[in-house]
């Protein structure tokens, strides 16, 4: 219940440390090479006062760090994985890939070092 | 400008700030893909009170704080801005605990200040609300400079092209690149960033130079946003700014 209003108790640590960064990369049944995920944005004009698509993407991002988080913490990770599954659902379906059965696996990177650091079972 | 003149015009900065995050939210709802993510089906394990939760309940949430938000552009109330506190609290909630990060915390801090001075019947109370504020910005500056010069390899220049380099827009990355080649363009643009950051806490001691401050932070600020996209951020830091001009002012009254 904390973790769901922590943003009243504020701390002001921006981006002082340097941890992992994360991507996201999935494989179909019918290509079987992993693909990454992009959450690439463009400009859009007014975006300074409504940007609606770019901090989507910043809460989808948040998503993975959540679910890595959890799984590093120990915890019990139910919703972050539907939360991530359903992620990658959409993402896939925006390039335009459907019902098809996916796989998805979270890669750790740091520097030039890229690790595995958590594969999904395989999904419909 | 006058105790009740800051006050107002904090409290219609916040109020137009919180239009346009309910606005952002409204256009992110009417896209089909929002709730096959954030759907309450794979939140509601997490949530208690789930009635309040439901993607109706979240959809009912945003038009309230957008119309609360509308009235309390005109209308400087505490009741009103108590309302937005439990609106944010809310939304942040049903994203698990916060939609945008630092910008939903700076949002409380205000949201807090500005009841308070609102509510405030004493010009005392008032004032609290006020300097509330200006000491979580102030302090928000600085903290984050500090928690930069301890490190390493924030003072060796290096951590900044590293995390430009994980921004979502494509052409930071490339900047990100070019600077990394140049070891000193690395370290003036890290201990150009830490400075600015440190030197928030000596603003008490030096008013002359608070408008100078400010406007380097509007241009720390449009940078970040550039940078990253973090337009929340821009504007509801620069809400606490009258604030800050004019309780760092009264340090001397």
């Amino acid at each position: 219940m904390i973790n769901l209003i922590r943003a009243v108790f504020p701390h002001w640590n921006f981006f002082d440390r340097i941890s992992h960064s994360f991507e996201l990369e999935f494989k179909t049944a019918i290509s079987h090479q992993w693909q990454r995920i992009s959450f690439d944005q463009k400009r859009e004009i007014f975006s300074l006062f409504i940007n609606p698509n770019c901090n989507m993407v910043l809460a989808q991002m948040n998503i993975i760090e959540h679910f890595v988080s959890d799984l590093q913490d120990s915890k019990d990770n139910k919703t972050s994985y539907k939360l991530l599954t359903s992620l990658v659902r959409v993402k896939v379906n925006e390039l335009g890939i459907k019902d098809q059965k996916i796989q998805f696996k979270i890669v750790s990177v740091m520097e030039n070092k890229m690790d595995d650091l958590f594969v999904s079972e395989i999904h419909l | 400008m006058t105790l009740g003149s800051i006050v107002s015009l904090t409290a219609q900065c916040l109020a137009s700030v919180m239009i346009l995050q309910s606005l952002e939210l409204i256009v992110l709802c009417l896209k089909k893909d929002f709730f096959s993510i954030w759907s309450f089906e794979n939140l509601k394990e997490d949530l208690k009170f789930k009635f309040l939760f439901s993607n109706t309940s979240f959809r009912v949430t945003i038009l309230l704080q957008l119309m609360t938000a509308i009235f309390a552009l005109f209308y400087s109330d505490s009741f009103l801005f108590g309302f937005l506190f439990i609106t944010h609290l809310l939304i942040c909630m049903r994203f698990r605990g916060t939609f945008n990060g630092g910008s939903d915390m700076m949002t409380f801090v205000l949201l807090t200040g500005v009841f308070i001075s609102l509510a405030g019947t004493t010009e005392k109370i008032q004032k609290l609300g006020l300097i509330y504020i200006t000491i979580h910005t102030v302090y928000s500056y600085f903290k984050a400079g500090l928690a930069k010069v301890i490190r390493s390899e924030w003072r060796r220049g290096e951590a900044l092209p590293i995390f430009l380099n994980r921004s979502v827009f494509p052409e930071i990355r490339k900047f990100s690149q070019w600077i990394n080649k140049s070891h000193l363009l690395k370290m003036i643009f890290a201990w150009g960033v830490i400075l600015f950051e440190l030197i928030a806490l000596t603003l008490p001691f030096f008013t002359d130079y608070t408008q100078v401050y400010f406007i380097t932070a509007v241009i720390f600020h449009a940078i970040v946003f550039v940078s990253f996209g973090f337009n929340r951020f821009f504007w509801i830091w620069l809400c606490a700014w009258p604030c800050i001009l004019y309780c760092l002012n009264l340090w001397y009254f």
